[in-house]
């Protein structure tokens, strides 16, 4: 062998860990798209619109992808569609689905497209998401306790003492989650959102009414957190679960602004608002993600 | 046949090169294949998310109908929060009824205003009324807790989420109106309901299995 031969030897290497990193990742792939068209009522048009290839018995161009290649070799594979399957005939209008309203404010849902698209990419997110909530809930725990020393209406202390046992229990149910998923239970409050949010209104805190007015940003707060998360969340279970949550702290807030601050019915309501906020409250502020 | 090694480590490159740029659109189109298929795939209780969205906005159009009959019997001081609430019923329509392509209905749901009517009509004065609307503010916002369970595009679901918690606060308002204690604006307790039920039970949301439109 001269310098300019090719060194059989580790050509072979090289195409063994090809062959290797294609054993690996083919059977997935190949999993994925038999869950897609082994599904009989998806009908083989709306196959080759997921897949973003033509329909074996179309003659329109298609985009050249890795995906849309072995998209068109699976549908040549994959036989006929059945005519009076009802996927058939719902596969252009499932086709313009999925663009719901985005603008935040009174008239619209807010903006949660960009988490629901995080969420379809990780489900590590599910996680972070739970140990991020059940972060503020132990939070709004301590918060409770410490404002109950401000707290001089028995009524409002009594709802008070009632919020944090709701808080205690949404805490222990969230670490069922995160405990369920392999992740250690989260004991210690979110200290970056305490830093950020409560420590400042802590310390200048004087009244009942200064106290109410923590806990009701941190009822708002942690609603909004859950909304985001019911909309990034990667299953549907969690989904719900987590907005099962979120709807018990909009109605801690409710009662906050009615009965504690004597706040009229519409006051619940800011600017009128017929959808509550579903952008991330926690976006600009470092470490409030509980990643670990 | 003999091909140097340089000339073959710059075949590989050109390989390497075209196989990341691959490998790119691989994702991305993965990606939207996922996607797509949240979109299509059916629920675990036959309805798919459009199906879902239709039939919401069916219960908010009925929702509407009920505060209208309602509004005779109420106050000038109570007037003006069931007109709020009533707008909010009809954003919410309206924005399920963005969503529901096909499904869209024009409408309130049918099978929804017969069972209630016989109750909005033996409706005498401003406590039944709000009484009345304190059960049916509960039951729609159980009704999306459940339907959170079913819909399969987070998309949905994040429209449902921020329909959910105003639907519970119009309940909390109604109770505190009408003076009951703090307790009992939280029904289900610590956790909202996402039980469904035939519309009798005021703990549990309207099944669409009951009160298809």
């Amino acid at each position: 062998m001269n310098n300019n031969d090719l060194n059989n030897d580790e050509i072979r290497r090289q195409l063994r860990a090809i062959d290797r990193l294609n054993t690996a990742v083919v059977p997935r792939w190949r999993e994925a798209l038999a869950r897609l068209v082994g599904d009989d009522q998806v009908g083989t048009e709306e196959k080759a619109s997921l897949l973003g290839v033509p329909a074996p018995n179309r003659r329109d161009l298609f985009k050249i992808g890795g995906a849309s290649v072995l998209g068109v070799a699976l549908l040549a594979a994959c036989g006929s569609d059945k005519a009076d399957s009802p996927a058939a005939t719902t596969a252009g209008t499932t086709a313009g689905a999925g663009t719901v309203p985005t603008t935040v404010g009174a008239t619209q849902p807010a903006d949660t497209t960009a988490p629901s698209t995080t969420a379809a990419n990780s489900g590590d997110m599910d996680l972070v998401l739970a140990r991020t909530a059940a972060s503020l809930e132990k939070l709004a725990v301590d918060t409770y306790s410490t404002a109950a020393g401000l707290i001089t209406t028995p009524a409002v202390l009594a709802a008070a003492t009632m919020f944090a046992g709701h808080h205690q229990m949404h805490l222990d149910a969230l670490n069922g989650v995160i405990s369920g998923a392999g992740g250690k239970p989260i004991t210690e409050m979110n200290i970056a959102v305490y830093n950020a949010l409560v420590k400042p209104a802590v310390d200048a805190a004087k009244t009942e009414t200064d106290a109410v007015m923590l806990a009701l940003a941190l009822e708002e707060a942690a609603a909004q957190t859950y909304v985001f998360a019911g909309g990034a969340l990667s299953t549907a279970g969690l989904r719900s679960t987590i907005m099962t949550i979120g709807g018990v702290e909009a109605r801690h807030a409710a009662v906050l602004r009615m009965a504690a601050l004597a706040q009229s019915p519409l006051d619940v309501f800011p600017d009128k608002r017929g959808f509550f906020p579903g952008d991330n409250p926690l976006a600009k502020i470092d470490g409030a993600l509980i990643t670990a | 046949m003999h091909i140097t090694t340089r000339h073959f480590r710059a075949l590989a490159a050109d390989v390497d090169d075209l196989h990341r740029q691959n490998m790119k659109t691989f994702a991305d189109e993965t990606r939207e294949l996922h996607r797509s298929l949240y979109r299509s795939r059916r629920s675990a209780g036959g309805l798919d998310d459009q199906t879902i969205a239709g039939y919401a906005q069916s219960v908010e159009l009925a929702a509407v109908a009920a505060y209208t009959a309602a509004a005779p019997v109420l106050s000038s001081g109570t007037l003006p929060v069931a007109q709020l609430f009533m707008t909010h019923h009809q954003q919410h329509a309206d924005a399920f009824g963005a969503v529901a392509g096909a499904k869209a209905v024009s409408v309130p749901n049918k099978t929804l205003i017969a069972a209630v009517t016989p109750t909005l009509q033996a409706i005498k004065d401003e406590m039944g009324a709000l009484e009345f609307a304190f059960t049916l503010e509960g039951q729609a916002a159980y009704t999306y807790a459940a339907a959170l369970t079913l819909l399969q595009d987070p998309a949905y679901a994040a429209a449902t989420a921020t329909i959910l918690p105003i639907e519970a606060q119009h309940q909390v308002v109604l109770g505190l109106a009408l003076g009951k204690d703090v307790t009992a604006v939280f029904p289900t307790g610590a956790f909202e309901s996402a039980s469904l039920g035939d519309g009798t039970d005021p703990l549990k949301g309207l099944d669409p299995a009951v009160f298809a439109a």
